[in-house]
């Protein structure tokens, strides 16, 4: 693993099982999460980037299992890592990550708490259950995080329970779970996706101010290219259970080489000039179902940069346009001949 | 440009808490709460506003889906005004076939056993307007239309991803040739490339079909992108309605500003900085006295906890509820990021 | 023997995609994966198939009485003998006739010389095939003798035969039982969901008072009531109809918590704002979209009924000899001394626990099926 990386998936596939088919959802991944760094997987529904942090926690449902590939972690930077893949889904190594070394957040937070226990009680128990600290200190420690994440009176709200929380409250009562043990890792499924625009801002302005502040390294999935930019340091783009491409926030935004990533950032209704009603750039036909998956490059039905014979034969190999910005397409393929060389 | 349809102090209440078997409720909900605006032929208004601000109940109490506890509708047809409170089920059937919606879930929406070459005939039908083959001259019509392939209308609703449904949706409700539709989140629920697609849609067959929307959303770009005037609500009431430049750029009111300001924009150079409001929205079941934002208004003043604000227009076809309204400068979108 | 799961042609793969297949097709895709309501299915169409064949599949009349073999227990089938030579065709020990020496009453042991072999399709007492087609083609019997699978009751009738018998007035019973709590079910629950208000809350105070009489002491009562001089026809028939008196409740509140429910799915909206009727919007729109959940629970409501008449019966106070159902069957096992002497008089309840495990295990399957977005 590279200096500075705290979590390497490498060439992971996932499948699932329907009725003894075996249908990848995932075909071989990879990515890295630098520590302190924001990475957003982006994709729109059916593009396996829940699937893929689900894998991460080992979190998948029965009938998905992840067929190959690894998934290393390291906590800190003189710890050798583990990988995760391997591991027994419900064993003691994977228990021991869970919550405490990598943690998640929701995009329904009523799910994650149990409605006849007090707020307070259900994240000290988080605190108690890893670390090794008295009633009283995570009681304390927990009204330090309600505060972190910006309740309200959060002597207060320790004692409440989540039905009298709303919405946003009880997103910020899940992340202030999340971080009860100070985790390595903080994984957010579409956190802000239920939420009210208002709202969506608080939560975001609290996990940029975890960034920020607390170095928190952090994954986010998303299907929203406007949280993207305002949260994501490293992007990258999925589809169909494929990277297409991937890069810093600002290459990603400014520079977008995918004929996917292009039109996606074209089909989002934008601020810019209202009195100019230009019409947005659609892509035609709508994504495929898992079962009808287009041999080669999944998007060559609905690209308009497709080469016959080419794009749907085979998956386009990696195209690293700098060292930071990479991309699968075929249109690209010269274009790396030309830096390498 | 004529006015299509005039709704005047419209209230929707429901009632709440124990009723006994002819006990009355102990309080009611007020979802809209006396509200008033027009729609001109043609123009397409949007309707913006967080969970709970009554946007989607008034789409429907538009249209009488749900009833409406009191107010005025009066729908312009042929020069004829028509009151649609005063309609019995019959006349509601009648004016049904030019007021139509489109709903947010495309999998709510369309019943799950039937085909949608049923689906979309269902008014036809209902209203014994065509059979045979002229039925099915005009599905397959409208079904190209709205870009359905019509090869599969005999499939089930379930066979089709999210933005075909919605088209399958959008076919049904302008089978009849409806002049005015009422869109609840009509695009909500798709992804990214297919909400243009449909966005675009909608835009086409406006032109084409000489349609009005009324275009319910929380999603406030694609509202930008879609409406000509936008009328922003909160707990049941509209606090402003202007033309969509006017009301993202320069908003009046200091709930729109905040809206505005807390929409994400796709560009990672432009930092939001949103305006936070503090506290909670309060329970539509008791809003506050005065003006209902007042508990979260950071220009409130004594005034504003006692003095309801009437909805007032300060500019041409700008209105807005505010008793500040002149006195403040309010940021619209886009100023808010450091660039 | 074919069961109708086994009876579909498994699907083509290409044909299993779901975006080309009905609602009932989905259903049966998730049903077919729920591996206990598979295996219920199957019970159940053993259950039904031999409630059909009664006649053919019994060797025996149920009324039938073989002296030669009084309150005997089952006969095992055999393919050694007492030598352990093999014998391809089964076969059972024959039995003859003694007088126990102490209680003088005639006794049938085994006798290990001779060997009655198992015959398929043999001829013997004659019958008419559902009351219809008279013959006398039996599926199986013993050549020269007899064979009581789960032998006899204190008047030398075979259990086996009667059991199959049996099974097909105790399924009957359920089925009209449950068509008829469906069909007022349906009809209440439809007008209390339906009107709403007043009448709803009405009929919902007549359901909940109706289910808070203890249901026993009300059957009883009930059954009481029928006039001793009825035939087993019209004790039957009224037997039914107690039972669904009962069972609709259940099945009127689904409905109307359906219709409730439904009344507010966004589908319904539309298709009132398509211009439909009432009843164009409850015949087209909603009556399909819960009718899967209405079988789901009639599946439910099924072994209630099943379990309700066995009770009756048990009691005396239901069908009554020589009707035979299953709680006809277990009335012979009322007491110690029967219980002791003839355990096999207890077969018919294994019948019972079967059909009721299996209707809850399909029920359970149906359930999970029914919802058709549900995972």
């Amino acid at each position: 693993m590279k200096k500075g990386v705290l979590l390497e998936i490498r060439d992971l596939h996932i499948t699932l099982d329907f009725d003894g088919d075996d249908i990848p959802i995932v075909q071989g991944i990879d990515l890295e999460l630098p520590a302190g760094k924001v990475l957003a997987l982006v994709g729109e529904s059916g593009c396996g980037k829940s699937i893929t942090s689900q894998a991460l926690l080992r979190l998948l449902p029965r009938e998905v299992r992840i067929s190959s590939g690894e998934i290393n972690f390291r906590p800190t930077e003189d710890q050798s890592p583990i990988d995760i893949a391997p591991l027994n889904k419900d064993g003691k190594e994977i228990r021991s990550i869970r919550g405490n070394q990598m943690s998640m957040i929701f995009q329904e937070p009523m799910s994650s708490f149990s409605p006849i226990h007090k707020i307070g009680d259900q994240i000290g128990e988080v605190i108690q259950l890893h670390l090794k600290v008295t009633k009283a200190e995570a009681r304390r420690r927990v009204i330090d995080l309600l505060d972190k994440v910006g309740i309200p009176d959060p002597e207060q709200a320790v004692d409440q329970y989540p039905h009298s929380f709303s919405g946003g409250m009880r997103q910020r009562a899940m992340i202030a779970k999340s971080l009860a043990c100070n985790p390595s890792i903080l994984i957010a499924d579409e956190p802000t996706t239920a939420l009210d625009v208002t709202i969506q801002a608080q939560i975001l302005e609290i996990m940029r101010n975890l960034k920020d502040e607390l170095r928190m390294s952090m994954i986010f999935i998303t299907h929203d290219l406007g949280v993207v930019a305002q949260i994501a340091d490293e992007v990258a783009i999925m589809y169909m259970g494929r990277i297409v491409e991937k890069g810093p926030v600002s290459e990603i935004f400014n520079n977008p080489q995918h004929p996917y990533t292009v039109s996606l950032l074209s089909a989002i209704p934008r601020l810019g000039d209202l009195s100019d009603r230009r019409k947005l750039t659609s892509i035609r036909g709508s994504v495929p179902s898992l079962f009808e998956r287009p041999p080669g490059c999944a998007f060559h039905p609905r690209c308009d940069s497709f080469i016959p014979g080419r794009c749907d034969t085979q998956f386009p190999p990696t195209s690293q346009l700098s060292p930071i910005h990479e991309v699968h397409c075929f249109i690209h393929e010269n274009t790396e001949k030309e830096i390498s060389s | 440009m004529s006015r299509l349809l005039r709704v005047t102090d419209i209230k929707v209440h429901f009632p709440v808490g124990k009723t006994g078997i002819l006990g009355r409720p102990a309080n009611y909900l007020k979802a809209v709460d006396g509200v008033s605006f027009d729609i001109q032929r043609g123009e397409t208004l949007g309707l913006v506003g967080e969970s709970g601000s009554g946007k989607t109940t008034l789409g429907r109490a538009i249209l009488r889906a749900l009833e409406p506890t009191s107010g005025e509708i009066v729908y312009e047809q042929d020069g004829n005004s028509i009151d649609i409170m005063g309609l019995n089920r019959n006349g509601l059937r009648k004016i049904w076939r030019n007021m139509q919606m489109i709903f947010q879930d495309p999998y709510a929406s369309l019943n799950p056993r039937m085909t949608v070459q049923d689906i979309i005939s269902e008014p036809l039908l209902a209203n014994k307007l065509a059979k045979g083959k002229d039925l099915n001259d005009q599905v397959v019509d409208m079904a190209q239309r709205c870009g359905l392939n019509t090869g599969h209308l005999s499939r089930f609703p379930h066979a089709f991803s999210g933005g075909q449904r919605q088209r399958i949706a959008i076919a049904r409700a302008l089978i009849l040739h409806p002049e005015f539709i009422v869109c609840d989140e009509a695009v909500s629920a798709l992804d990214v490339s297919i909400q243009a697609q449909i966005l675009n849609l909608l835009k086409d067959l406006q032109v084409e079909l000489n349609l009005t929307y009324l275009f319910i959303a929380h999603d406030l770009a694609a509202v930008a992108y879609a409406c000509d005037r936008v009328a922003v609500m909160y707990l049941g009431q509209i606090v402003e309605i202007a033309s969509t430049e006017k009301l993202y750029y320069s908003p009046r009111h200091p709930y729109t500003e905040a809206l505005m300001s807390a929409i994400p924009e796709a560009n990672p150079e432009q930092v939001m900085q949103p305006v936070f409001l503090t506290g909670e929205r309060p329970s539509p079941t008791n809003p506050p006295a005065g003006c209902r934002f007042h508990t979260r208004c950071k220009y409130a003043t004594d005034e504003c906890r006692t003095q309801v604000p009437a909805l007032r227009e300060i500019t041409e076809g700008h209105f807005v509820a505010c008793l500040h309204s002149e006195g403040l400068s309010l940021k619209g979108a886009l100023e808010h990021g450091k660039g | 023997m074919t069961s109708p799961v086994l009876a579909i042609p498994k699907l083509k793969k290409s044909n299993r995609r779901p975006e080309m297949a009905t609602q009932w097709q989905l259903m049966w895709w998730k049903f077919k994966k729920h591996h206990m309501a598979l295996v219920g299915m199957i019970m159940l169409s053993l259950l039904v198939f031999s409630a059909v064949f009664a006649e053919i599949l019994s060797p025996e009349i149920p009324t039938e009485r073989n002296n030669k073999y009084l309150a005997s227990g089952p006969m095992g089938i055999h393919f050694f003998d007492s030598e352990w030579n093999f014998h391809l065709r089964p076969f059972v020990y024959s039995r003859s006739t003694k007088r126990d020496p102490v209680t003088l009453r005639k006794i049938a042991v085994v006798d290990e010389t001779k060997l009655w072999p198992i015959e398929f399709f043999v001829t013997g007492s004659p019958y008419k095939f559902w009351g219809l087609v008279e013959t006398d083609i039996h599926f199986f019997g013993a050549k020269g003798g007899f064979v009581h699978l789960f032998g006899t009751d204190s008047l030398g009738r075979d259990v086996f035969s009667r059991s199959l018998y049996a099974t097909r007035i105790s399924l009957s019973v359920g089925l009209v039982g449950v068509t008829f709590a469906f069909i007022l079910g349906a009809i209440i629950g439809g007008i209390a969901g339906y009107f709403g208000g007043i009448i709803d809350n009405l009929i919902m105070r007549l359901i909940e008072f109706i289910r808070s009489i203890p249901t026993l002491p009300l059957w009883l009562a009930l059954s009481a009531a029928l006039p001793r001089e009825w035939s087993s026809l019209q004790v039957y028939l009224a037997i039914t109809v107690i039972l669904a008196m009962i069972g609709w409740t259940h099945l009127a509140r689904t409905v109307r918590s359906k219709l409730l429910a439904l009344r507010e799915e966004d589908f319904t909206v539309a298709a009132r704002l398509s211009g439909c009727t009432d009843m164009r919007i409850i015949l087209r729109h909603l009556l399909p979209a819960f009718m899967s959940y209405m079988i789901v629970d009639v599946t439910i409501a099924f072994p209630e009924i099943l379990l309700a008449e066995t009770s009756l019966s048990f009691l005396g106070l239901g069908l009554r000899e020589p009707a035979e159902s299953w709680g006809v069957l277990l009335f012979a096992a009322q007491n110690v001394r029967s219980i002791s002497h003839m355990p096999w008089l207890l077969i018919p309840g294994l019948f019972i626990i079967v059909a009721v495990l299996a209707f809850n295990f399909v029920g359970d399957g149906m359930r999970d099926a029914a919802d058709p977005y549900s995972k």
